[in-house]
């Protein structure tokens, strides 16, 4: 925990951090009430700057190139946080179930991290996302396979190695084959990731040519 | 080619090749229906309905936004015949362009991602997401939460709980 908020603050005109519970606190966040005068404003602001706006066109009449007009953004939809999210990495995905309950719900599904995974390992060129997909479902998922494999391989000095980590070496016997079927089975499977899992293995046998 | 009265961008929409997009604030764009329907898979469908003989409603989009979507649709339309960023097409003109409007500032961003998703824009939401999400590396949940305007309604066991999950990933 304290390790987290030192790394994560630095930069920070913050300084030293030794609590970073009371630290976190501190920080302002726009409280609810003042945060609904701040819509009221806005929508002014907006009228204001609308109106402002339609007379400096109507000023330039120039019919050439469209006046970029300044409009308040609307808060990003969950449509368009899932699309961010889509291109987003693995740290980043887990920063953001972090943000709120909203964005919690949003990061936890799996296709965003079945993304952050494939683009990991079609990095390395060694697997293609149809021929991965059907073992890392039957797995328990690419969050799963994130969190408790590739997270600590990707960070060598980590000093607990992940349970699964015992049973083989590199991530290849995973994918290859070898159906090691004891302490995974025993995961549950997550809906989402269950009810692709046939979809996946079918559309995947074309592409599992050994390679 | 902006004009203020809807009377007028209808009338102007009669020209040939044309097609007349309202923003969500009522702005009026008389666009080259070629260019915009290339890439836009909304208006596409809008026009292929019979809406090109009158002004195409785009309530969410607002003017600012919808006037830098056109000008892609225009320059990605014009130089690459609207093929994606794999094709050969996509050139370095067609790239600089795209690394330019990238540079526009977060509400601006935000504002083309709402306006590319639902114009149905791909290249342009791939490009403004990916510069989002390129934004969010390496932040704090502190500084994600100030980015997005986002409160955090989390009670403090609650937050404890979500890091530990995700602690793997953080620390």
């Amino acid at each position: 925990m304290t390790e987290y908020f030192s790394t994560t603050f630095k930069g920070q005109a913050i300084g030293q951090i030794g609590n970073g519970e009371t630290r976190r606190r501190s920080i302002p966040k726009i409280p609810k009430s003042t945060k609904k005068s701040k819509i009221v404003i806005e929508r002014e602001r907006k009228r204001e700057e609308e109106r402002s706006a339609k007379k400096l066109r109507e000023e330039a009449a120039e019919g050439s190139a469209p006046v970029p007009v300044p409009v308040p953004v609307p808060e990003l939809g969950e449509d368009a946080i899932y699309e961010v999210l889509r291109r987003a990495d693995a740290r980043t995905l887990a920063a953001a179930a972090c943000v709120s309950r909203r964005w919690r719900r949003l990061a936890a599904d799996e296709r965003l991290w079945e993304a952050a995974c494939v683009r990991h390992w079609e990095a390395a060129r060694d697997y293609g996302g149809a021929r991965l997909r059907p073992v890392v479902l039957a797995l328990g998922g690419f969050r799963r396979l994130h969190s408790l494999y590739l997270a600590p391989l990707l960070r060598p000095p980590h000093p607990s190695p992940p349970p699964i980590a015992a049973s083989s070496s590199s991530p290849s016997p995973i994918a290859a084959s070898s159906p090691s079927p004891s302490p995974i089975a025993a995961w549950p499977m997550e809906r989402a990731g269950a009810g692709e899992a046939e979809g996946g293995a079918g559309g995947g046998g074309e592409e599992v040519g050994e390679g | 080619m902006a004009t203020t009265g809807a009377s007028d961008g209808a009338s102007a929409a009669k020209k040939e090749g044309l097609v007349t997009l309202m923003s969500g604030d009522g702005e009026i764009f008389e666009v080259e229906a070629a260019a915009v329907a290339a890439l836009s898979v909304t208006i596409r469908h809008a026009i292929e309905e019979g809406f090109g003989d009158r002004p195409i409603p785009l309530p969410i989009v607002g003017a600012r936004a919808l006037a830098l979507a056109v000008e892609y649709c225009r320059k990605h339309h014009s130089l690459g015949g609207g093929a994606g960023e794999d094709s050969a097409a996509y050139d370095d003109e067609l790239r600089a362009f795209d690394h330019n409007l990238a540079k526009v500032d977060r509400d601006t961003l935000f504002d083309l991602i709402e306006a590319a998703n639902y114009l149905e824009i791909e290249g342009l939401l791939n490009l403004m997401c990916r510069t989002v999400a390129e934004m969010m590396k390496g932040k704090s949940v502190e500084e994600l939460r100030r980015t997005f305007d986002v409160s955090n309604d989390y009670t403090p066991e609650e937050e404890e709980e979500v890091r530990r999950e995700v602690s793997w990933a953080l620390d």
